[in-house]
């Protein structure tokens, strides 16, 4: 299989997209081949009859498991959702964040290039392992963990005026939301965007999820603390490799 | 005076258009940083300058570095005069250590100074010379342009001319350290583009956290994952000074503060003429610095100004427009800055306020532009361009490319 790392990002990312802007070119643009299949089997097609029963037009923000939220954002392109890719790690050797996988997933799942409605709304596609589990890298790891800000996603005001005035997040099992998201789904529930939560797992339609005022809201002081905390150890984030002290010979000056 | 007629926006691209160029930008030039809310990170319309307005501001950017050199090399030379700058302590007293050792001199430099455009010609608000950015954009920026804007020409690729110069100083066998905040997206981006330069000139490079450097028998070393130690020749450093000290380990970062690499962009020391509040000691090193004198608003301590109203406040090290307040009917920027200001006086400066050209653009809000001219070793070798709604240039400011208009004889031939 032929691997064009423009070409599929523009399948994911249609120029003609509303939401387009939005999409993260990162993970695309420095996967340079295609990686091998995985091991496990072909991922199996998503029900989305939880989420047919939530009316109005709505967003849908998919927290979940790399390969699972690709899975959901391909059948929600079939439905006419502009699929929003925010995946924002770098791929790389000894990855915490494991990335083959995802982008070989985005290869074999690629919505075909259809048009898209003017008014087709966004799905916002994540991974939920994007914090690899808030495991510390350990020496010779590329730590290329990722955080989503607010900044990252449309305003409340911009979903709003664009007639979307719910978003629903599709989030495995009953856990808190992401510490990350938390942000982002507490500025849009304040400025009078409905959040709701569906269990893909689960027969019952999305439920209205209440949002608590994260610790550091608005703070721009946060970024960087946060960002110092991927940082930690001396590399990190947006891919480093964290140095490997035991082995070298080199030591402390 | 700024002759306005010389200094224009460009015909906005087509909705068609910007979407070409973005991504061109993410997947030829390594630029991933293009949307941030609800807004694009890249102005849709080129800066235009005329040949002689951007050779005015150009040379006058050159004659800002040499005197800077001069300014700096004062301050160090007399150690008590770094504790009025605002600085962090810990890095006040690696930069003594270093000056002691004899590991502080001047050396190579990059520098970008912010040019304004006023009624009463041009300004400049400050010297961003310890980690300049934008030079990624810059040189990315301009061809995207230049392909839309026929007969208008380049102001240089810094990008290139800061590889060129790290490659010229790495020995055989040495690689080349970008050392940067390796969680930051845009941080990452511009050294990966640095690297990519180096590898087409066969210069190695390593994409290094600041602490990943290691010092012995008088070198310097680095090494990634399974690989030998690897003798560095060079360094690049995009990490600010000031949160060298925030890093676990003090002694990690200390081979920047004291390098002996054959070329360090830039040294530690640099954060002497980052430092908002090195205006105020004009007066005392005994230079009579005429550039800086012509173009930098007047400065003084926040304590000696009476009241605010003709006076912006800026934090020391504020970056990227980061914290500072423009006080006037309708108050732009931080609004907690006069409080922060009385709080700790001697970390902030106030800067007579000066009022900035907005340049008409067709169909849309007047534009304030900002030319950031990026001088290395002496050379102007680029031109960044900002462009934003309001007077302030802050994070919210578009990228902007500056492209130099053809002399009007040119054209009319």
């Amino acid at each position: 299989m032929s691997h064009d790392p423009r070409q599929l990002f523009e399948r994911w990312a249609p120029p003609a997209s509303p939401w387009t802007e939005w999409a993260k070119p990162v993970l695309f643009a420095l996967t340079k081949r295609l990686p091998d299949p995985p091991a496990a089997g072909p991922q199996p097609a998503p029900d989305l009859r939880a989420l047919s029963a939530t009316t109005t037009p709505f967003a849908v923000v998919l927290d979940l498991p790399g390969t699972d939220a690709i899975a959901w954002a391909a059948a929600l392109a079939e439905r006419g959702f502009a699929t929003v890719p925010l995946f924002n790690g770098a791929p790389g050797h000894k990855a915490m964040v494991n990335c083959d996988s995802l982008v070989y997933a985005l290869a074999t799942m690629a919505p075909p290039a259809s048009p898209l409605a003017a008014d087709a709304p966004p799905c916002f596609m994540l991974d939920a392992n994007r914090m690899s589990g808030g495991r510390r890298p350990s020496p010779g790891q590329f730590d290329n963990r990722w955080l989503v800000f607010p900044q990252d996603f449309p305003s409340a005001s911009m979903l709003l005026s664009r007639s979307i005035p719910r978003v629903v997040l599709v989030q495995r099992g009953p856990g808190r939301v992401a510490e990350d998201l938390s942000h982002v789904l507490y500025a849009w529930a304040r400025a009078g965007v409905e959040v709701l939560r569906l269990d893909p797992d689960g027969a019952a339609p999305a439920e209205p999820l209440h949002v608590a005022r994260p610790r550091g809201f608005r703070s721009s002081f946060r970024r960087f603390l946060v960002m110092c905390r991927l940082h930690r150890n001396s590399a990190g984030g947006f891919g480093g490799v964290v140095p490997d002290v035991s082995q070298t010979s080199i030591g402390y000056a | 005076m700024v002759d306005v007629s010389a200094l224009a926006l460009g015909p906005e691209m087509s909705r068609a258009q910007a979407a070409e160029m973005r991504l061109r930008l993410a997947f030829d030039h390594g630029k991933y940083d293009l949307h941030l809310g609800d807004h694009s990170t890249i102005a849709a319309r080129p800066i235009l300058l005329s040949a002689s307005e951007w050779s005015a501001i150009a040379r006058d950017s050159e004659a800002l570095w040499r005197e800077s050199v001069e300014l700096e090399a004062r301050v160090l030379a007399n150690p008590r005069l770094l504790t009025r700058l605002g600085l962090p302590r810990a890095l006040i007293a690696e930069v003594r250590r270093a000056t002691r050792h004899g590991h502080a001199g001047v050396g190579a430099r990059f520098v970008r100074y912010d040019f304004h455009p006023t009624p009463d010609g041009w300004r400049i608000s400050e010297a961003n010379a310890d980690v300049p950015g934008g030079f990624l954009e810059s040189a990315a920026l301009t061809p995207l342009f230049l392909d839309l804007a026929p007969g208008c020409s380049g102001a240089g690729d810094p990008c290139s001319a800061l590889a060129g110069a790290l490659a010229q100083a790495t020995g055989s066998g040495e690689h080349v350290a970008l050392i940067h905040a390796t969680a930051y997206t845009d941080d990452r981006q511009s050294m990966a583009a640095i690297a990519e330069r180096l590898e087409a000139l066969g210069v190695p490079a390593m994409l290094l956290a600041p602490d990943q450097l290691r010092e012995r028998d008088g070198a310097l070393f680095a090494r990634l994952d399974g690989e030998p130690p690897a003798r560095i020749g060079a360094v690049a450093r995009f990490f600010p000074a000031e949160w060298l000290p925030n890093l676990h380990d003090a002694r990690a970062w200390r081979p920047l503060a004291a390098p002996r690499a054959r070329c360090v962009l830039n040294p530690v020391s640099a954060i002497v003429s980052q430092s908002k509040r090195l205006p105020l000691l004009w007066d005392e090193v005994g230079l009579p610095l005429p550039t800086w004198r012509r173009l930098l608003p007047e400065t003084r301590d926040p304590r000696s100004c009476a009241a605010l109203a003709d006076w912006a406040l800026k934090p020391a090290l504020g970056r990227v427009g980061e914290a500072v307040y423009l006080p006037g009917a309708r108050p732009i920027g931080e609004r907690r800055a006069p409080r922060l200001a009385r709080k700790r006086p001697g970390h902030w400066v106030a800067q007579r306020r000066f009022d900035t050209l907005a340049l008409p653009a067709d169909g849309g809000p007047a534009l304030h532009p900002c030319v950031g001219v990026f001088v290395l070793d002496g050379r102007a070798v680029g031109a960044y361009g900002r462009l934003s709604a309001s007077p302030l240039i802050d994070q919210h400011a578009a990228e902007a490319a500056v492209l130099i208009q053809p002399p009007a004889e040119a054209c009319a031939a």
